[in-house]
């Protein structure tokens, strides 16, 4: 599986989230995310599942409080490059 | 809506991991929802809802929804109970919708809650894309953050609904926000001015109408409600065997309702609910309206004034009505109301057949009041 980088996490969380382009950063907080909802967090599951085959159950899914958190994730299943 | 709608077999298999279920369980946790469901529906409801819950949601549950094949209510409770357990849960109220003349049925959905373990699987959009499966029309009606996204990436988002309000003393209403009995007292003039205008404005308008309660609609509302101002406009059909559900049979709220006459025949009614708000402030909230075409938008501007001099009459300090309908919204405006906007009044429409049903698209097209949602009054002051 080909690893994404860390500027295309955010380019993909901001379609996810239908935020707009370059307004999510690392840093950035769930709280401060308008359209990381249920619709959001569903959209999310879809590109982890379809891009990296990461599959999240619903505790892993509310334990992502923030774009760090997806990082990080994605880091532990080996799915980012450095 | 602002992207494409998710696939239900790509979201049924994602939502499924998520809860730990497969696929073909979920969908076989999906049904409608019985009596034996009703602890569970309310114990969920309960601890989603906690301070808010200020009434027997039992009573409630069992007048607004349909639970088998008996009960008053107008459409089934929908559930997802997986092995006896609930997981999730959303209502439905089949409205009839007169569209340019043409009668729909189209469920209103509403109350969707999911089990909070459960939280974060996408669950509730599930809910809704196995209703889109099974209805080509329906609509949501929001009134909180949760309902926000939902509505706008899933549903054509109409123009949100809109509080109008009329502060009918000054001081009173504005001294509690001033926190200064001397400042607040400064604002007495405009009380007396806001009199004197409401004074001038209705001599003499009503002089024709008469104005009785009514505890009980009779065939003389389907008479009205087919003689309609605007019958062109998309409006729920307000029969009396509706109304008489909506506004006297729900256990939540007692409505006052008040018939508008001319000699014996109904030409018009209002619906208002009186509310005490913790801070002390009397609010009438007005939820519903009709006048017969003849009386035209001026005689629905004297009903809407007659509400507002009822209203003065209760000692409320002021009026509030929520709505969607460009004619009212003038109307209001001119009678001085002020206009708040809410974020979360959103209305959404879901149509498979945008080619079929297009008007059901139109923001100008509707006709809404809050008796089209099931806020029932349990809101904040403005």
């Amino acid at each position: 599986m080909a690893k994404t980088t860390p500027s295309d996490v955010l380019k993909m969380l901001a379609d996810a989230f239908e935020a707009p382009p370059g307004s999510i950063g690392p840093d950035t907080q769930r709280d401060e995310i308008a359209g990381w909802d249920s619709m959001g967090a569903l959209a999310l599951m879809a590109e982890l599942d379809e891009r990296f085959g990461i599959t999240l159950t619903a505790d892993e899914s509310k334990k992502l409080r923030s774009v760090a958190d997806v990082l990080a994730l994605l880091k532990r299943n080996d799915a980012l490059a450095e | 809506m602002s992207q494409a709608l998710p696939k239900l077999g790509t979201t049924t298999r994602l939502v499924a991991r998520a809860a730990g279920l497969t696929p073909e369980r979920l969908v076989a946790a999906f049904r409608e929802a019985t009596l034996d469901d009703l602890p569970q529906i309310c114990d969920l409801r309960r601890r989603v809802l906690g301070k808010l819950l200020t009434w027997d949601d039992s009573a409630y549950l069992k007048w607004r929804y349909r639970f088998g094949a008996t009960g008053p209510g107008r459409g089934p409770c929908f559930v997802v109970v997986d092995e006896g357990k609930l997981l999730g849960m959303v209502g439905s109220e089949q409205l009839t919708l007169w569209c340019d003349g043409e009668r729909l049925d189209v469920p209103s959905l509403m109350d969707i809650m999911i089990e909070p373990s459960l939280d974060g699987t996408g669950l509730g959009v599930w809910l809704n894309l196995m209703l889109f499966d099974r209805f080509p029309l329906a609509i949501e009606i929001g009134a909180n953050p949760n309902s926000l996204g939902l509505i706008t990436r899933l549903y054509h988002r109409l123009p949100n609904r809109k509080q109008y309000v009329a502060p009918l003393h000054w001081r009173r209403v504005l001294g509690r926000r001033m926190k200064s009995r001397v400042l607040a007292a400064t604002t007495l003039p405009l009380d007396v001015l806001y009199k004197g205008w409401r004074a001038l404005r209705l001599r003499g308008l009503l002089k024709q109408w008469t104005h009785r309660p009514i505890e009980r609609f009779d065939a003389s509302a389907d008479e009205l409600f087919l003689n309609r101002l605007a019958p062109r406009e998309i409006a729920v059909e307000r029969s009396s065997e509706y109304l008489n559900w909506r506004l006297f049979g729900n256990p939540r709220v007692r409505y006052i309702v008040m018939g508008v006459y001319e000699g014996e025949r109904l030409i018009g009614y209002w619906a208002a609910h009186l509310r005490k708000l913790p801070n002390g402030v009397r609010s009438v909230d007005l939820v519903d309206w009709l006048i017969e075409e003849a009386a035209g938008i001026a005689g629905l501007g004297r009903l809407l004034e007659h509400a507002v001099r009822w209203a003065e009459s209760e000692q409320a300090d002021y009026v509030s009505i929520t709505v969607l309908h460009q004619i009212s919204e003038r109307i209001l405006g001119k009678l001085g109301f002020l206009r708040r906007s809410h974020e979360y009044n959103t209305v959404g429409v879901h149509c498979t057949d945008k080619e079929r049903w297009p008007l059901m698209l139109q923001a100008g097209r509707w006709y809404l009041t809050e008796c089209n949602t099931d806020t029932d009054g349990i809101a904040v002051a403005p």
